[in-house]
């Protein structure tokens, strides 16, 4: 039990550390660096917001709780989808590492995720801090004790579908190809920009039922307050996300042995 | 037990192999038998089929032991490197290590283009589970180590190959650990660096570190180890001294090399060479200036007739050629001579023993190659152009080989007298 405990403490500080320096890596390599943190999600759930409101004829003026709305699911969408993309090819991009350097593998997709739900945290703390500005009546009391089970909850999230990810980048290497575009047309029908389900066809109800993504996306709206569901969304929330990372965490001890030779 | 799936030896240094196994998919379509190789973890029958690049592969090496592994490429070196180091997982048998095994594999250790020399370090110092604090220690024993200078400011994807290799290497050997493991790392570096690894490598081996080595450079295997296994096809094919290692690795490239036009006329004759003190008894080990005969005895089946013969001495550390010894020379030829001695060789026994008086060569592993062809042949092989194997397969080519270890002189080697004996017999001992 000590031994498991030092192990799990070893595993956690060299993905933090690992993190930090994937955060460093990517700020050194663009010219903005860390400011890309707000302006990547601003500008990208503007331009979605814009176009849909385009598309169906609203004009192009914008709503401040809209555009934090959006925000706020973009954001949440952008970070599920780059962990999973950037983990199906994380071992193969990481091949001389994994041949070369013993140690644990499955902290690369710790520590990936862990870098890129340091930038949530980040880019969620700004808009929530104009959030609590803007709507700063009818905030339940609960709600930063919500908030941070929902963090813990989408960090645990994010693992599961990295270890899994990860794998299956290796089975099926087409997926790299095949995701981002289903990704984009999943994002288009999520509960981002329908915010009613109930003026939505069945089959696209069906799929954000389904979809991890969206049910993030729900799960954060529960728990600012937007939709209801605030008393269970965080534990249930939680709770599903743990059982996830326990089953994908089987999956990585079954086929990582084998995938460190075949990479 | 680790998360490799290796389990703890008794005494720290301690490594025990015990029927290792290890396979790799046979790839016909690659994403489609990586698939199965990795699905086949739990569906065995999908699994493709598979070549074992280590077969039953058992031995045990105690704590302070420099052990050098050779092998042809493929022959599963370095696949016995990464399990025991736990970057690969057996597929069958037990690895058995005690203590904190450090690893340098050839390509380096995976260090990152975009990070200076600096954070490199930090980087692999965090992958090898060291804090901070270490990590500082680490980065001041590895700067001084590798020379590097300002370069370690800069960006790694700057860095020429030799200081890759200076990086790597200083990172390896400035960590702590009780087995270190070194797969074809000192190729890159300049000689000043190398002769500093090699030294760094003996005071590693006086602390008690256990070192497994890995190369292709069999001079550096002599220098630096006491214990050689020879890996052949994935089994261990030898274990035990590192001068009975190499010369049974030189005749496994030998088989390796030799035509087949070759391998009949192979049996019509047999050489052996010996390696003799001043008073008779068989050497292995040359002191500078030690008197030394070297006796070249051909065993024929039949009349070979006039022969051209001579020796070829090799220094396995730069493969370059030493001298030439030939049976009526009187000195030592430096480059190939264009007229060449040649030996009746009779069905029988015929003995050429060359004295040396004082062996004046460096420190290091030397073999000899043994020549004997047909005399004035226009298709007489160009020694020097290092085609000899693919020429000699039109003769009568039988190969030998020994091994000298000397001290420290460049000096040319003297040869004082050569003599010619012959005894008459049945020939060919089978």
């Amino acid at each position: 039990m000590m031994h498991a405990t030092t192990g799990f403490v070893h595993t956690m500080r060299l993905a933090l550390n690992l993190a930090l320096y994937e955060v460093r890596a990517q700020r050194k390599e663009t010219f903005l660096g860390l400011l890309w943190l707000i302006v990547w999600p601003v500008a990208q759930s503007a331009g979605f917001l814009l176009a849909f409101r385009v598309v169906r004829g609203e004009g192009l003026q914008l709503g401040g709780e809209a555009m934090l709305l959006a925000y706020f699911g973009v954001l949440i969408w952008t970070t599920a989808s780059s962990v999973l993309l950037g983990n199906l090819t994380i071992l193969r991009s990481n091949r001389d590492l994994v041949s070369q350097v013993v140690f644990p593998c499955s902290v690369l997709s710790v520590a990936d995720v862990t870098a890129k739900f340091l930038y949530f945290l980040a880019q969620a703390a700004v808009a929530l801090a104009i959030w609590f500005a803007v709507m700063p009546d009818g905030q339940p009391a609960a709600m930063p004790a919500y908030l941070f089970l929902y963090c813990i909850g989408f960090y645990l999230v994010l693992l599961a579908m990295a270890w899994v990810a990860s794998i299956l980048g290796v089975v099926l290497p087409d997926l790299s190809f095949v995701l981002p575009p289903v990704l984009t047309l999943l994002l288009v029908l999520s509960p981002i920009f329908h915010p009613d389900p109930a003026s939505l066809p069945w089959i696209m109800r069906v799929l954000n039922d389904w979809n991890p993504f969206s049910l993030c996306v729900t799960a954060w709206y529960a728990v600012i307050g937007v939709t209801g569901g605030i008393a269970q969304a965080p534990w249930l929330f939680v709770l599903s996300s743990v059982a996830a990372v326990g089953v994908s965490w089987a999956t990585v001890r079954v086929f990582y042995p084998q995938a460190m030779k075949v990479i | 037990m680790d998360s490799a799936g290796r389990q703890s030896a008794d005494a720290v240094g301690t490594i025990r192999v015990t029927d290792l196994v290890l396979e790799y998919p046979i790839y016909r379509h690659l994403v489609w038998d990586r698939a199965r190789a990795l699905l086949g973890a739990v569906i065995r029958p999908i699994r493709p089929t598979a070549k074992q690049v280590l077969e039953r592969v058992s031995f045990v090496i105690q704590p302070g032991e420099i052990v050098g592994i050779v092998g042809r490429n493929g022959s599963g070196k370095t696949s016995l490197l990464k399990t025991i180091a736990g970057a690969t997982y057996p597929d069958g048998g037990h690895v058995e290590v005690s203590g904190r095994v450090l690893a340098l594999f050839a390509a380096g250790l995976g260090f990152r283009p975009q990070f200076t020399g600096r954070e490199n370090v930090k980087y692999g110092g965090l992958l090898m589970g060291f804090r901070r604090k270490q990590i500082d220690a680490l980065l001041d024993a590895v700067a001084q180590f590798s020379e590097l200078g300002e370069a370690m400011g800069q960006p790694f994807f700057t860095y020429s190959s030799g200081m890759r290799s200076r990086l790597a290497f200083s990172l390896a050997i400035s960590t702590p650990s009780d087995i270190v493991i070194l797969d074809e790392t000192l190729a890159a570096g300049d000689q000043r660096f190398v002769a500093k690894c090699y030294q760094q490598i003996k005071e590693m081996r006086s602390s008690g570190k256990t070192i497994l080595f890995v190369s292709h450079n069999l001079g550096e295997v002599a220098r630096l180890t006491s214990r050689v296994m020879v890996l052949d096809q994935g089994r261990l094919a030898f274990d035990g001294d590192v001068f009975e290692g190499l010369a049974f690795y030189e005749r496994l490239l030998l088989e390796g090399a030799m035509p087949e036009g070759g391998a009949s006329e192979e049996k019509d004759v047999q050489v052996s060479l010996a390696l003799k003190d001043e008073s008779g008894h068989p050497v292995q080990m040359v002191e500078i200036g030690q008197r030394l005969a070297v006796e070249l005895t051909i065993d024929a089946r039949q009349n070979l007739g006039e022969r051209f013969v001579f020796l070829r001495l090799i220094s396995m550390e730069s493969n370059q050629v030493y001298a030439y010894l030939m049976p009526r020379r009187w000195q030592t030829l430096r480059a190939m001579p264009q007229e060449r001695d040649s030996v009746v060789v009779d069905k029988g026994e015929t003995t050429i023993a060359w004295v040396i008086p004082s062996w004046t060569g460096g420190e290091g592993g030397y073999f000899f190659d043994v020549y004997i062809g047909p005399p004035c042949s226009p298709e007489a092989p160009d020694l020097s152009s290092g085609q000899f194997w693919r020429h000699a397969r039109n003769f009568m080519s039988v190969y030998g080989n020994a091994y000298l270890k000397g001290a420290c002189s460049t000096a040319e080697l003297p040869v004082e007298t050569v003599r010619v004996t012959r005894t008459a017999g049945s020939g060919g001992r089978s």
